[in-house]
């Protein structure tokens, strides 16, 4: 699944480790899903997004 | 409460641990199909039998839990590295003097009791060497 969140965290001015400590998962994980080799449950998904004000849309939708 | 929380709070490692397991189960399935044949069959003592898929059922999660390098899902800087290395010498000596420890308290054989807690302490300290490795190299193309 392709996503936007390495973007947008850098947007956010957030380190993989502050965004993993913030929706309570390993930097590893946060690292996994940006480099699109972990696909990520819908209630991580959405922490996620909270945390980088995003929409789920913003983040996870390939136009 | 969930099962998966008492396997790990991060739901990577939940779910990469849980598929090991899974794994595992249904390779010792497999086994006691063939123990049983095997019981059927030949002259075996039962309890080897019996001991044979359970023991491949552990090891086969405990090796791939270390190579798939999840455990250290923080070490990513040579530092981290380095000081988790470090750490795990220190853990394994713990581990091992703990051991010796025990087994001289049951056992009354000295020797014995150091030879075997030396051994688990450099298994232990190899399994954990190869997990950091696996983890940080992991973590290095992230």
């Amino acid at each position: 699944m392709v996503n936007k969140i390495k973007l947008a965290r850098m947007e956010k001015g957030l380190t993989q480790s502050q965004l993993a400590e913030a929706v309570g998962v390993t930097r590893q994980t946060i690292g996994l899903i940006e480099k699109n080799a972990y696909n990520p449950s819908l209630q991580l998904c959405l922490a996620i997004a909270k945390k980088l004000n995003k929409t789920l849309n913003d983040l996870f939708w390939e136009e | 409460m969930n099962i998966f929380n008492l396997l790990a709070q991060d739901e990577y490692r939940q779910q990469r641990t849980s598929r090991f397991i899974v794994e595992g189960a249904l390779f010792q399935l497999i086994l006691s199909f063939i123990m049983i044949a095997l019981y059927l069959n030949t002259e075996i003592k039962p309890l080897i039998l019996l001991a044979i898929p359970v023991f491949f059922f552990l090891i086969y999660i405990v090796l791939r839990y270390i190579i798939s390098g999840i455990e250290y899902s923080e070490v990513f800087s040579k530092d981290e590295y380095m000081q988790m290395k470090k750490r795990n010498i220190f853990r394994s000596i713990g581990f091992a003097t703990v051991f010796a420890v025990m087994m001289i308290l049951v056992k009354s054989s000295i020797f014995e009791s150091i030879a075997v807690a030396f051994i688990a302490g450099v298994l232990w300290l190899i399994m954990d060497t190869i997990s950091l490795s696996k983890s940080y190299r992991k973590n290095q193309e992230l």
